[in-house]
Formats: C-alpha cells, sequence, structure tokens
C-alpha cells in the first residue's frame, strides 16, 4: 500500500465518513433559475398579504406566550 | 409557555422525538454545537412550570439567494439575503395541539426583527415530507420551481401581519 498501510486507509475514511458536515455552514448560496428569480422580484415589490391561517396561528401565539 | 435559547444545561434533548430521526439527531448533538460556533441559532419552546421538556425546536441561520437575472437597479447583483429555517420539529407526543403554529409565528417574530435592523428578503426552508410541505403552504409558503419542498416567504407578508416595517 505504499506510505499508508490498507488498514489505516480504512480508518481514514471512516473517521471522515463519520464527521462528515450535515448542516451547512454560513453562508448558504441558493442559487435560482431565471423563472424564480423573476418571481422573488415580482413578491419584493408585491408582497402577498398574509393569509388568514397565518392570522389564526399569530392569535394562537398570542395567546400562548403573550 | 415559552420560547428561549437551547441550553444543555437545562434542556433535555434525549427524550425529544418527532418522529424524525434526522431531526432529533441534530438537537441532540449538533445543535448546541451549532449555537456555540455561531453557525445556528435553535430556539425551544418549553412549558413554564416544566423547562426541561422539549415540545418543539427550530433553528435558523442566514442563507443567500444568487440574483441571477433579476435587471440591475432594482436588487442588483448582490445575493438575496434570506433567513433560513433550517430545522423545525414538535415532538410527537405534542402533535396537533397547535405548537407547531405557535413556533412559526415565532420564526416570522425573529424575522421582523432582523428585517427592521438590516437587509432580509424572507424566510425560507426546505420541507423535509410531504406532510410539512403542505403545513408550510397553509400559512402561505411558496414553492420555488426548482422544488416544491424548496419554499419561501417574503418579508413583507411577516411585516403586514406583524405591523413592522424593514
Amino acid at each position: 500500500m505504499g506510505l499508508i498501510s490498507q488498514n489505516r486507509l480504512l480508518r481514514l475514511f471512516s473517521y471522515v465518513g463519520s464527521r462528515r458536515v450535515q448542516f451547512r455552514p454560513f453562508p448558504v448560496v441558493i442559487k435560482l433559475t431565471a423563472r424564480e428569480s423573476a418571481r422573488l422580484l415580482a413578491d419584493l415589490e408585491s408582497p402577498p398579504p398574509p393569509n388568514d391561517e397565518m392570522k389564526k396561528a399569530l392569535a394562537l401565539y398570542k395567546q400562548a406566550i403573550g | 409557555m415559552k420560547i428561549v435559547p437551547l441550553d444543555g444545561g437545562v434542556h433535555d434533548r434525549s427524550n425529544f422525538d418527532c418522529g424524525q430521526p434526522s431531526l432529533n439527531n441534530f438537537l441532540q448533538q449538533q445543535a448546541q454545537q451549532a449555537a456555540r460556533r455561531y453557525g445556528s441559532k435553535t430556539f425551544v419552546l418549553v412549558h413554564d412550570d416544566d423547562e426541561q421538556t422539549i415540545l418543539a425546536y427550530h433553528t435558523t441561520l442566514f442563507a443567500q439567494i444568487e440574483p441571477g437575472i433579476i435587471p440591475q437597479g432594482r436588487l442588483g447583483r448582490n445575493p438575496i439575503p434570506m433567513l433560513l429555517l433550517a430545522r423545525f420539529a414538535v415532538d410527537r407526543r405534542v402533535q396537533g395541539k397547535g405548537f407547531g403554529k405557535i413556533l412559526l409565528v415565532d420564526v416570522w417574530r425573529r424575522a421582523k426583527v432582523i428585517a427592521e435592523n438590516t437587509a432580509l428578503y424572507g424566510v425560507v426552508l426546505d420541507a423535509i415530507d410531504d406532510d410539512a410541505e403542505k403545513f408550510y403552504q397553509k400559512f402561505g409558503f411558496k414553492a420555488l420551481t426548482d422544488n416544491p419542498r424548496h419554499l419561501y416567504m417574503p418579508i413583507g407578508t411577516i411585516l403586514e401581519l406583524l405591523g413592522g416595517q424593514a
């Protein structure tokens, strides 16, 4: 195996595998298609109003948390 | 009932079970460490008289969206800052009691505070399954076109609900 034995190599891969990054570090970059970008822009300029479920959730929050 | 930052010395993470192993594991093994390293922030919902038992939790951090073809002079070429709702879970023993709704409002409230102090376009998330996707869509989250589970809500909608200004 040369400079490193097969067993050590396996242990190394096992270690790297166990340390697999499951949580993406800051900053997370989200790439959008042209269509998505256009839609995001439209929403930024004219955001949709909160729906009834949002309002109900807010009422519940105020009741529970204050 | 209150929503407070996760504190491994107070909150019992080991008994939390939302039915999704990845979300359980994150809370039990990574959330505290990620917060310590300023990588993400986790808040837990607990009863006033039982601070140990975690009823639900959410984890957020910043994300940025590459603007793509957005015309110059409107959003410019700069990436669009978003609050990423990275983890969101309710313990299975208390599901259906509205705790998810309460926690979601807490995310909106924190997004509002951020938007009042720095640039924030909205909240973005990846729903973990079909049920989660339906849950978020019910509250007005919209799907991006790359993946129906990739959802977002503009900050303007949140500010209108909570009565704030960016």
